[in-house]
């Protein structure tokens, strides 16, 4: 167990390795000179020189990354072009409502994505199973900042139930947190809860036609133990991949839902740092997002070994 | 969907018997067909745009703006008073032009490194580790960042989109040359001598072709949704081309005022990424039947 821990963390670093690698080299990948481009079209050269010199871009590509990289290691993400604060303090104000909402919205995608899966899995090709698969498809095709516009006018606008846009911190009461993010949290985890949902179904389908099943039910198990006990956990390491796996669609969507329900989280800090090309913001939070992907990932592989004991690596 | 298309021996057909297994499968999968006759509609309306349009989709007319759908401007107009409908006939074309060029790049640049990787040894743990490093990246994250370091421009957008769709098609071809590398005709075929390219062009190339046209509407429904997304945050083409996501975007804020100009595209965006999604689920039933009896 703890040397396979060491082993999947010893993997994890050529990724981050080839991460920063990336969100660092991309200044190089694109074309056209990025000081210039940053600096804006009215910008003169005396301006282009400075903001060279501020990203490093006057050294050796290997030289700029390693002491870029250093910085990094020492939680030094650089300064905001536009604001001339650190990178590390502007993501710390807005990191807050990203974490709620992500949080909230994994919490209740996953409560009702496995019940759906399994209801799905087990009334396969009836009226249920065709209506969770139709979910899904749906799920699936319509971006998430036109589910966005759709929630926001029905519920909010119209019902006048939910408040169209903002945020309010738990501090402020659970209740006003609750009703602030209740619609954001809907349209980001709706991709997500489709994802999970099909794939138990799909896990669960494929055990529940293998022969264990059939002695399971021959011998008269109750269908609670069967399928929730024996045919569950037999389903669980393509389950538990996806819903590693897709966090990334909720690390994605969450720039689009705080942009449509003007959250000030993240997604916002980032959005508002493209319209100002402001790219060290920009790299910060690719950076933090990619490490919160590589560790969420680390841990489901673990979850991996504790569901399925026949996994040794 | 992309993540659930477990591979099966059965999806390893030659060119010949795909072909024939879509037209003989197809017939019974009305959804499939519905999803293929929703995109050709869609086709021409982007071809025949100038036909189509009721307008000039660049058009200021200040008086008539933000009015509801009705006979005259049958989507509404937007804040400046453009018609909706000659817009998003033109928008259409930006769509399909973006989701054809991403499918195409992916595609091919996905093939050639795939088979290299799933070939040698060597190349595969660079490569993979490549791969691996900018999947770690969530997709539309990594096309913000290379927009906002490059000018806006069509072609800039679909080199953003494909260099985040393509590791997807990578992983998946060099995985499936992996499995085949152990069938006995292919080990067969190495052991009597036959050279490398022969082996991959000849005995390996054919069997992806499955699987990596299902995979290809995927990467085409991506493309789309990214670049709409793109847009939508402002980073995507140029403000001045109607593609949806631009009129999505341009609309966001007189939603109160004007829920249409922002549902319109937004509903065709929806319909239009349905349609590839139910045609790719259709060819994957289709092209193995012990998934669609699960699927």
């Amino acid at each position: 167990m703890w040397m396979f821990l060491l082993r999947r963390l010893l993997n994890s670093l050529p990724v981050m390795f080839v991460v920063s690698l990336v969100v660092f080299g991309l200044i190089y990948l694109a074309p056209g000179d990025p000081a210039a481009i940053i600096a804006g079209e009215f910008a003169t050269a005396d301006e282009v020189i400075k903001i060279r010199a501020k990203l490093g871009l006057d050294e050796p590509f290997f030289v700029q990354f390693g002491k870029w990289g250093l910085r990094v290691l020492s939680g030094d993400l650089g300064v905001s072009i536009f604001s001339n604060f650190p990178v590390t303090t502007l993501i710390g104000q807005r990191i807050g409502p990203t974490l709620a909402l992500t949080a909230a919205t994994l919490v209740w995608a996953l409560a009702l994505a496995l019940p759906l899966g399994i209801i799905a899995a087990v009334r396969a090709r009836k009226l249920s199973d065709r209506f969770v698969m139709a979910l899904s498809v749906i799920g699936f095709s319509a971006p998430s900042f036109v589910i966005g516009y759709v929630l926001m006018y029905v519920f909010a606008v119209r019902l006048g139930w939910f408040p169209v846009q903002g945020y309010e911190p738990i501090a402020n009461g659970v209740p006003e947190f609750l009703r602030h993010i209740f619609l954001p949290s809907l349209t980001l985890g709706l991709v997500y809860m489709a994802l999970i949902a099909r794939m138990t179904r799909a896990s669960l389908i494929d055990v529940l036609s293998q022969d264990f099943i059939r002695t399971a039910n021959a011998k008269g198990l109750s269908w609670f133990s069967v399928v929730l006990i024996h045919a569950l956990r037999n389903a669980a390491v393509p389950i538990v991949t996806t819903v590693g796996a897709g966090v990334a669609l909720l690390i994605g969507g969450v720039v689009i839902t705080e942009t449509v329900f003007g959250i000030p989280g993240l997604g916002r800090l980032t959005v508002d740092s493209i319209l100002r090309r402001d790219y060290p913001i920009i790299q910060g939070v690719l950076l933090l997002f990619s490490l919160a992907y590589v560790v969420i990932n680390l841990i489901v592989d673990t979850v991996y070994v504790i569901v399925d004991p026949r996994i040794r690596y | 969907m992309p993540n659930d298309n477990l591979q099966t021996p059965s999806m390893f057909l030659g060119l010949r018997s795909i072909g024939a297994r879509l037209v003989r499968q197809m017939p019974g999968n009305s959804l499939a067909w519905l999803g293929v006759l929703i995109l050709v509609l869609i086709t021409i309306a982007a071809v025949a745009a100038p036909l189509l349009a009721t307008a000039d989709p660049q058009a200021i007319n200040p008086i008539r703006r933000l009015r509801p759908p009705s006979a005259q401007h049958w989507f509404g107009t937007d804040h400046l008073g453009r018609d909706l409908w000659s817009r998003a006939v033109y928008g259409a074309r930006i769509s399909l032009v973006v989701g054809v060029a991403v499918t195409t790049i992916c595609v091919s640049i996905g093939l050639l490194v795939g088979l290299v990787a799933g070939y040698w040894r060597i190349a595969d743990a660079i490569i993979m580790r490549v791969v691996d490093g900018l999947m770690a990246i969530p997709a539309i994250l990594l096309a913000v960042a290379l927009m906002a370091l490059t000018r806006a421009s069509l072609g800039n957008v679909i080199f953003a989109i494909a260099v985040t769709e393509t590791p997807r098609v990578i992983r998946l071809v060099r995985s499936l040359v992996l499995s085949l590398r152990e069938a006995t005709y292919v080990q067969a075929a190495i052991t009597s001598g036959t050279p490398v390219s022969n082996i991959l062009l000849r005995h390996i190339l054919p069997s992806t072709v499955g699987p990596l046209v299902v995979q290809a509407t995927y990467v085409f429904a991506a493309a789309i949704l990214i670049e709409a997304a793109l847009s939508f945050l402002g980073a995507g083409v140029p403000s001045n081309i109607p593609s949806w996501g631009n009129i999505i975007s341009e609309g966001r804020s007189f939603f109160l005022l004007a829920w249409w100009v922002v549902l319109v595209p937004g509903v065709l965006l929806s319909i239009t990424v349905l349609a590839v999604n139910v045609l790719g689920d259709g060819m994957r039933d289709a092209l193995d039947p012990r998934l669609s009896r699960v699927i």
